[in-house]
């Protein structure tokens, strides 16, 4: 039996702005790049599946002088609050612990040299993490419907990731794990093995899925990985409601819906990340043997939000207990490799996106979207096939990208600045259009400019 | 305190990206909630073939050129030619957009045989079930460029729709969109089959239950 942790990570590409990527370096990638060396350190393996989006690489390797500017901001405005808090002891107490943290971030980062991609390459060049893609611009595939829209945002992610890794990823986690029937044949023409699926993918598959959620199914000939629902909404629970663990970018706990606020302490919630690992362990190993009862190898895929240390703390934690009890880790990769006989079907039409298809996506408020899409994606393939300038195609192809981003529909239906998400994303539209009329050079020069993502992309993509 | 003014001096020499304020509103609105359409069950049939157009003809009248929707961005989204296209967004529903041209709407016109009176625009749903029997549902659309989600009974539903004109018993498509089959609820019947790391297909390894590890799965799934 063999437990896959699965954790992602996406920005929005939004040059110029940093913000975002500072905290997710501070609050992401540091603390798991700090926990995943400490077990390197002890020698305990750590195979941990990091999905890092194109455009969160983009904005890591582009912004990484405003990122490091970030942090010191950051540290210097936690090195404020200690003296602000110095005649007020519990909080006083509490900014120290908080400097501490950020402090021994901003040391690794340092170490670093501000490249944290660099440190995930070099782990998963030693084997000790799978780093798997997403798609290129976290495009929603089930809404994108025609192939060529989905081998662009396919095979612009994959290359996308081989340039910042030096190899093809073996996976992807496709956003909200949307899948509609089309999608294998796509992931199969760029290379990949594996794909992450909702677990009612597999559960209504067009075939009885013999194991159920405990092995992938194979599909066009790539594996169909789905998590285990049960164990990853127990870890989402903890991070939402946990009340030790800090409530984000403030020193206060998670206590909840009350006014009676109590202080962080990194002590406590550190412990009781270490708790939660055993306890999850525990869950694992009954749940496995329950599986065990009717299938030799399960593989549970559990999918994790490392958006903060006590997250960072847990994983770390996991792989301890997992080493200390001798029960396997792995990732969909590996556990590929170990060439066992899967169960070959098609997936259901899914996604872990509320209500489990695109619903969220394509709500009353956004659904205009969908047919600017695929007209746009319609024209960029005519285009593609003429064998219009390849300049303007790329850009072109990148402004559709953007457009199809599932950030929009997502920020309309969550109330989230409305009118920015519909301004930019008419902006990408309109700009696509531009350029595939023809726009003038100065035009095509500014929006390479302003929108500088993905130097390796090929239009041709969308021509085949 | 050396370690900070060094910082401090770093930090005020490099440039830093102006905050913007994130502004927050209610989401958006969503437009009025379309006409529910019209069933009418038929014994099962083929979709009619849409007639093959007559030309030349003269254009469609100014009054079916219904202007785009208010709501709808600036954008260049006239293609220029018919048609009509179906998407599926959940296992009850599905989103259907469409635009006619007036040369399209025209033919169809024509193709009535001259017919003025009781004509009418609508998009009609050919409803495929697990029965394979189709019904064929019908809802007035009245615009020439439009999206609208339609919502169904059962899940799991082939889908095909056109649009078209109306009158009596008789419908002329101007567009008809590709077939999408909607998301069932529980596993299909297709054969088990297994596969190893090359392709090869093998029997289903001995003693493997086909249910129990189902049940497991969804005890899980919705615990």
């Amino acid at each position: 039996m063999s437990l896959a942790l699965v954790v992602e990570h996406h920005l929005p590409f939004a040059p110029g702005d940093a913000r975002a990527a500072v905290a997710a370096t501070l609050g992401v990638h540091l603390p798991l790049l700090a926990a995943l060396r400490r077990l390197e350190t002890d020698a305990v393996r750590s195979p941990l599946t990091v999905v890092l989006s194109p455009t969160a690489l983009a904005m890591l390797e582009r912004e990484r002088d405003a990122i490091r500017v970030g942090v010191e901001t950051t540290l210097l405005q936690a090195d404020a609050e200690v003296e602000r808090t110095r005649h007020d002891a519990p909080m006083h107490a509490t900014a120290v612990q908080l400097r501490d943290l950020l402090d021994a971030h901003f040391r690794l980062f340092e170490t670093l040299g501000g490249d944290v991609v660099a440190e995930y390459r070099r782990l998963a060049d030693l084997d000790r993490v799978e780093v798997a893609t997403t798609t290129a611009t976290r495009g929603f595939l089930p809404l994108l419907q025609d192939r060529a829209a989905l081998r662009g945002q396919v095979e612009v992610a994959v290359a996308e990731h081989t340039r910042h890794f030096g190899r093809p990823p073996a996976g992807i986690r496709p956003p909200a794990c949307g899948y509609a029937p089309g999608c294998e044949e796509v992931f199969a023409e760029a290379g990949l093995r594996w794909f992450a699926v909702a677990p009612h993918g597999l559960l209504d598959a067009a075939s009885p899925p013999v194991f159920g959620v405990f092995a992938p199914v194979v599909a066009g000939g790539v594996a169909a990985f789905a998590r285990h629902e049960g164990l990853t909404r127990e870890i989402e629970a903890a991070a939402a409601r946990e009340p030790t663990w800090r409530l984000p970018d403030t020193p206060w706990r998670q206590t909840g819906p009350t006014p009676h606020k109590a202080l962080y302490d990194a002590a406590a919630a550190r412990a009781r990340a270490t708790e939660l690992a055993t306890t999850l362990i525990d869950r694992f190993e009954g749940h496995s043997e329950a599986v065990r009862r009717h299938m030799q190898s399960p593989i549970f895929l559990v999918e994790l939000e490392a958006r903060r240390d006590e997250a960072a703390w847990l994983i770390e934690d996991l792989f301890r207990r997992l080493h200390a009890r001798r029960l396997e880790a792995t990732t969909p990769a590996a556990w590929l490799a170990g060439g066992r006989l899967l169960q070959e079907t098609r997936p259901a039409p899914s996604s872990t996106a509320p209500g489990g298809h695109a619903k969220a996506l394509c709500t009353p408020g956004s659904e205009w979207i969908v047919p600017h899409l695929h007209h746009a994606a319609d024209r960029l393939r005519s285009l593609a096939r003429e064998g219009a300038d390849r300049r303007r195609l790329a850009q072109a192809a990148r402004e559709l990208l953007l457009a199809q981003a599932a950030d929009w529909p997502e920020r309309l239906h969550r109330g989230d600045d409305v009118d920015g998400a519909v301004a930019q994303l008419r902006d990408h539209l309109a700009a696509f259009h531009r350029l595939a009329d023809g726009a003038e050079e100065s035009f095509l020069a500014e929006r390479e400019a302003r929108w500088p993502l993905f130097p390796a992309l090929d239009p041709q993509a969308w021509g085949r | 305190m050396a370690e900070r003014k060094k910082r401090e001096k770093k930090i005020a020499e490099a440039p830093v990206a102006p905050a913007k304020p994130r502004a927050r509103r209610k989401p958006a609105e969503a437009p009025a909630a379309p006409a529910k359409p019209r069933a009418r069950r038929k014994p099962a049939e083929a979709p009619a073939p849409l007639p093959e157009a007559p030309a030349p003809l003269p254009e469609a009248p100014a009054a079916w050129r219904t202007p785009a929707p208010a709501d709808w961005p600036a954008l260049p989204v006239v293609t220029g030619h018919d048609h009509i296209v179906a998407v599926p967004i959940d296992a009850r529903s599905a989103l259907l957009y469409w635009e006619l041209t007036s040369e399209g709407l025209t033919r169809a016109r024509a193709s009535l045989g001259g017919a003025e009176h009781g004509v009418e625009l609508i998009l009609r749903l050919y409803l495929i079930g697990r029965g394979d029997e189709t019904e064929i549902r019908d809802a007035p659309v009245g615009v020439w460029l439009g999206h609208r989600r339609i919502s169904f009974d059962h899940d799991g539903l082939r889908l095909t729709a056109a649009v078209g004109f109306r009158a009596g018993d008789g419908f002329v498509g101007v567009a008809r969109s590709n077939p999408v089959q909607l998301p069932h609820a529980g596993p299909g019947s297709d054969p088990v089959r297994f596969v190893d790391a090359s392709g090869a297909r093998h029997p289903v390894p001995a003693g493997v239950e086909t249910e129990a590890l189902r049940r497991l799965s969804a005890a899980e799934l919705f615990r």
